[in-house]
C-alpha cells in the first residue's frame, strides 16, 4: 500500500523554518495527493490538493486548515510509478515526526487513501501555521511534496496547552534573571591593619 | 569609595527569554504566524530592553551613615 501522509506535529525548528517554500503544494513529477480536513462534528474544514504544478491551497497564504479534534483524509497517487519496498514520512519543519513507516507493497498498488486524527499526532496542542514535508521512495521511484497546514482553535483553550504553561515558565525565569542583573553597590575593600 | 557593579550579560539573558516566552505565546494564540523571525525578533528585541535595563538602571541609593 502506498502511504503518502501529510499531518501537523507541533515541533517546532525555527532555523529550518527559514529554508522553507512558501509558494505551491509541490510534489515531484506524477505524484498527486488531495487531502481534506474535517472539524470535530465530521463537517468538512478545508481542501487542499498538491501535484507537479503547484496544487491547489496548501500554501502559506492559503494553507490547509485543520482542527485538533478533527481529521485528516488523504488520497494519494504515486502515478505510473509503481514503489515496492518503500518506506514513508512525514516531517514538519523538517523535523522528523512520528508518522512514518515503510512496507513492502506486494499488491504493487499505485494509490491510497486514509485518515488521520490530528489529535494523535500531535503530541501538544500548539495553534498556528506549520509546515509539513513528507516523501515515500522506494523500488520503483519517489514522491515529495511540502504543504502548509494551520492549526486552528479556540484561542482559549490554548491555556491548558503545555506549551503555554511552558511559555509562562520561560518568562517567569526571564523576570528572575532580570531581578537579578539590576545594579548592585560594590564597598570597596578595606586594608585591615 | 562605592562603586556599581553592572550585569549586563545575566540582563540581555534574562530578556531575551522573557522575549521567548512572549513569541511564543504571539504564536499560540495567533497574533502573529508561527515563523523564525516573529520568535528571533522577539527575542532581539526583549534583549536589548534586558540589556538597556542593565546598564542603565540607577543603582540603589547608599544609606549615610
Amino acid at each position: 500500500m502506498v502511504h503518502v501522509l501529510f499531518a501537523v506535529d507541533p515541533a517546532i525548528a525555527p532555523v529550518a523554518l527559514l529554508a522553507s517554500p512558501a509558494a505551491a503544494f509541490e510534489l515531484t513529477p506524477d505524484c498527486r495527493l488531495s487531502v481534506q480536513s474535517f472539524d470535530a462534528d465530521g463537517q468538512p474544514l478545508d481542501t487542499a490538493t498538491g501535484d507537479a504544478d503547484g496544487g491547489d491551497g496548501g500554501t502559506r497564504a492559503d494553507p490547509l486548515r485543520v482542527e485538533y479534534d478533527g481529521t485528516v483524509r488523504y488520497e494519494g497517487d504515486s502515478g505510473e510509478q509503481v514503489i515496492t519496498d518503500q518506506t514513508w514520512g512525514v516531517d514538519v519543519f523538517l523535523v522528523p515526526s512520528p508518522l512514518r513507516g515503510s512496507g513492502p507493497n506486494e499488491e504493487q498498488e499505485t494509490t491510497a487513501e486514509g485518515e488521520i486524527d490530528v489529535s494523535s499526532s500531535l503530541p501538544v496542542r500548539v495553534n498556528g501555521l506549520f509546515y509539513v514535508s513528507g516523501q515515500i521512495s522506494g523500488d520503483g521511484g519517489a514522491c515529495r511534496g511540502n504543504a502548509w497546514f494551520r492549526l486552528v482553535g479556540d484561542p482559549a483553550s490554548t491555556v491548558t496547552t503545555v506549551p503555554f504553561w511552558i511559555a509562562l515558565v520561560i518568562i517567569a525565569l526571564g523576570l528572575f534573571m532580570l531581578w537579578q542583573a539590576r545594579p548592585g553597590i560594590v564597598a570597596p575593600v578595606q586594608e585591615i591593619r | 569609595m562605592m562603586t556599581v557593579r553592572r550585569h549586563p550579560v545575566l540582563g540581555a539573558v534574562g530578556g531575551a527569554l522573557i522575549g521567548l516566552g512572549i513569541g511564543l505565546l504571539f504564536v499560540m494564540f495567533e497574533v502573529a504566524p508561527l515563523d523564525a523571525w516573529t520568535i528571533v525578533a522577539s527575542i532581539v528585541f526583549f534583549a536589548l530592553i534586558g540589556l538597556i535595563y542593565a546598564l542603565v538602571l540607577p543603582p540603589p541609593a547608599v544609606p549615610r551613615s
